[in-house]
């Protein structure tokens, strides 16, 4: 009979380890229900971090990417080692460009001038006017489906022609730059201009409307806060419907620009536009609107000048991955002279704080786990005290130390899985019921999340690793006190 | 397989007096024989008999298990020593020493447990083939606090020739057993004595069970004080 430790044995082993679990049942029991516990606990508070972090800091705050802005809008000089240029330009996007931390930039520009947006009768049953507030992104930042057909294009960008190439329609070649084409208001002009265009009324020449997009908090913003508080006053706030997307693409406006209730531009006329909005995008201005960034700066220039078209205000940078986020953020603060933009080091120190503060609440469920472990060493240096004449009997028998010890930790993992099994499944009701009493019991807020918690896959692998490091830390001790069992001694003591 | 003890001298610590439990102790047994080792309480045969077991390295002196050629037992290694354990030697204790929470045939088929690679169906069946050796196969399924003494007794040899030892050594193993049951479980040994050709090495203080050994050692006080060859008593004179 040869002694090899075959898997047969193995299995057989395991055998025996179930048979030992089923004997001491109510002893193993006890010892895991402190793992369960500290699981459960570990569980719950690691998806509420989890849940919480993505909240706040994916949805009420952008992450995933670095802004940065120029100090100097602030203050006189750019600053750091970027001499002499003199703001956020094409040629320091070019050279955010290069550094090997970054995958992309995207520079962002706002409109510089009053501008308001009137409309909405449609949705509302009265028209309204209000500040209109923008910035401009490049199109290729906008991940999200642009499902109206306008897309979030700039229409009226100015493009060269030639009698080999010539205008899309809409625009006619004048000497070797497509205008827009001549058009008569009030006609029908989808078959000169194009189905997405119109005849402007003052200028008589086809004309686009301007895409917009918002961000999707907007919506969350009036329907749980500004639809809330004024529901049932007077006038159209009392009978504000709830909005969503599929509402509101298509909706068109008229936006005035040079002029708005604050302020009016000296530097051009003011002029009516009509505008769209295209789409939802986590891309576009939290509290604002958003336009391709060419309009934003032929807009800029014909109001503000040619040096704030060629200025941005922000420039969003990605980086390659996230262990480039720590030092692209040295490089472009420290070697550039750029800073990040509030809202980042706003976001930053939220993120640190909701670290800290499920870091506190895991330490807590480690400290359970610590102690479970301690009571998984008293129980189980008990059992092997009770099982003396047994182990020796199985070291008589041909068991070598090495077997008593995977006999012990085999029990002490299986009392591992159970409790890690049992943990996840009080965590996640624990986390159910808190989910139904937050949306029972708490109104409608801006940015309320379906769940408070964040379930993530490697949640349950942590939990397991967790209840099997504290289970075997546990066990180490009364394993090697069983390995150390004479048989001698355990079979000869009467 | 032969055995071989030499100047076997085991010394404990009581307090602060050292207590010699053999001294210098030399003996061979040739494979195949039928030894007694009997003595007063206290004499040292338990202690030789856990020496020779391999179950206490803890002496001077040597103990070696096969040809002149084969290591001391306590010169192996831990797993080494429990690999010989289970082939060569098998172990009858006076308190039975089976477990609970087992059934007869798992009692007999735990060194199946810690090596061998028998599958548990094979293991099973081995199992069920030595009790029906010792007349026990329709009880395979009970658990021990359903066994009569000599049944504890008669599973407890059927796991000990489990792994088809050598040698089998009995420490006392009629003691907590009446006369009559005392003597078939003695009948048994003989048997596989006799028709197996297994060393038996038993350990008894009763003069009626050391009668049915063909050799005789007497320990008192540690020493070897005797060693004979004996005509073995039939039960009817024993």
């Amino acid at each position: 009979m040869s002694s090899s430790t075959s898997s047969s044995s193995r299995s057989r082993l395991g055998a025996l380890v179930t048979q030992s679990l089923r004997r001491n049942r109510a002893h193993f029991a006890l010892s895991g229900l402190g793992v369960a516990v500290g699981i459960a606990t570990l569980f719950f508070f690691t998806a509420l971090g989890e849940g919480v972090r993505t909240q706040i800091l994916e949805r009420v705050f952008v992450i995933g990417q670095l802004e940065v802005v120029d100090p100097a809008a602030e203050g006189p000089s750019l600053g750091g080692l970027f001499g002499s240029v003199g703001g956020l330009d094409d040629r320091l996007v070019q050279r955010v460009a290069e550094l090997e931390e970054v995958e992309a930039v995207f520079p962002k520009q706002k409109l510089t001038f009053p501008a308001s947006a009137r409309g909405g009768g449609s949705l509302l049953g009265r028209d309204l006017t209000i500040e209109f507030i923008a910035d401009g992104i490049p199109q290729d930042l906008v991940d999200e489906p642009i499902t109206d057909p306008l897309g979030f294009v700039d229409h009226a960008n100015p493009a060269s022609c030639s009698a080999s190439s010539p205008c899309p329609a809409g625009f006619q070649c004048a000497g070797e730059v497509c205008e827009p084409a001549a058009c008569t208001p009030g006609e029908d002009v989808s078959a000169s201009c194009g189905a997405q265009a119109y005849c402007h009324a003052q200028r008589r020449t086809c004309a686009w409307p301007i895409p917009v997009i918002a961000h999707p908090n907007l919506i969350e913003l009036f329907n749980g806060s500004l639809r809330t508080a004024l529901k049932g006053s007077q006038g159209i706030g009392g009978q504000l419907p709830r909005l969503s997307e599929t509402m509101l693409v298509g909706l068109e406006f008229d936006l005035v620009l040079g002029q708005s209730f604050l302020g009016r531009n000296e530097r051009a006329a003011r002029q009516t536009e009509r505008a769209r909005l295209v789409g939802f995008s986590e891309r576009a201005m939290p509290m604002g609107a958003t336009l391709p960034l060419s309009v934003v700066q032929r807009l800029n220039r014909r109001y503000s000048g040619d040096e704030s078209a060629d200025t941005y205000h922000s420039l969003l940078v990605e980086a390659r991955s996230n262990d480039q986020v720590a030092p692209l953020t040295r490089r472009l603060t420290e070697e550039l002279g750029l800073q990040l933009s509030a809202r980042h080091q706003q976001a930053e120190r939220i993120g640190l704080l909701i670290s800290l503060i499920t870091l506190l609440f895991n330490l807590i469920a480690l400290i359970i786990l610590g102690i479970s472990a301690l009571n998984i060493t008293h129980t189980f240096s008990m059992m092997v005290l009770e099982r003396r004449a047994e182990i020796g009997l199985m070291r008589a028998l041909g068991a070598p130390r090495r077997t008593i010890h995977l006999l012990v930790l085999g029990e002490a993992t299986v009392v591992a899985l159970l409790s890690a099994a049992t943990g996840l499944m009080l965590g996640w009701l624990a986390a159910y019921g808190l989910d139904l009493a937050f949306n029972s019991l708490v109104g409608d807020f801006p940015f309320k999340p379906d769940s408070l918690f964040g379930w993530q896959p490697w949640m349950a692998a942590l939990g397991l690793a967790t209840a099997l490091l504290f289970c075997w830390l546990g066990a180490l001790l009364p394993a090697r006190r069983a390995g150390a069992i004479s048989p001698a001694a355990a079979l000869t003591a009467r | 397989m032969n055995l071989v003890v030499h100047n076997l001298t085991r010394q404990f610590h009581a307090g602060e007096r050292e207590v010699t439990a053999l001294d210098a102790i030399t003996l061979t047994i040739e494979g195949g024989e039928f030894v007694a080792i009997v003595g007063r309480s206290g004499s040292g045969k338990t202690t030789l008999l856990n020496a020779i077991g391999g179950l206490d390295t803890d002496y001077q002196g040597s103990v070696t298990l096969g040809g002149p050629d084969a290591p001391a037992l306590h010169t192996l290694s831990e797993r080494e020593l429990a690999a010989t354990r289970q082939r060569h030697l098998g172990y009858v204790f006076q308190q039975f020493n089976l477990l609970n929470h087992l059934s007869a045939a798992e009692n007999v088929a735990l060194p199946s447990f810690f090596g061998g690679g028998l599958s548990a169906a094979n293991a099973h069946q081995r199992a069920l083939n030595l009790l029906d050796s010792v007349g026990l196969k329709h009880l395979a399924d009970a658990r021990p606090p359903q066994l009569s003494g000599g049944q504890k007794q008669r599973v407890a040899i059927a796991r000990a020739l489990f792994a088809e030892p050598d040698i089998l050594l009995c420490d006392e193993p009629t003691g907590s057993l009446d006369r009559d049951t005392g003597l078939q479980i003695l009948e048994i040994f003989e048997r596989l004595n006799r028709e197996q050709g297994i060393t038996v090495i038993l350990v008894t203080h009763e003069q009626h069970v050391a009668a049915r050994a063909r050799r005789r050692v007497v320990l008192d006080q540690g020493k070897l004080v005797e060693d004979v060859a004996q005509t073995p008593l039939t039960p009817e004179v024993a």
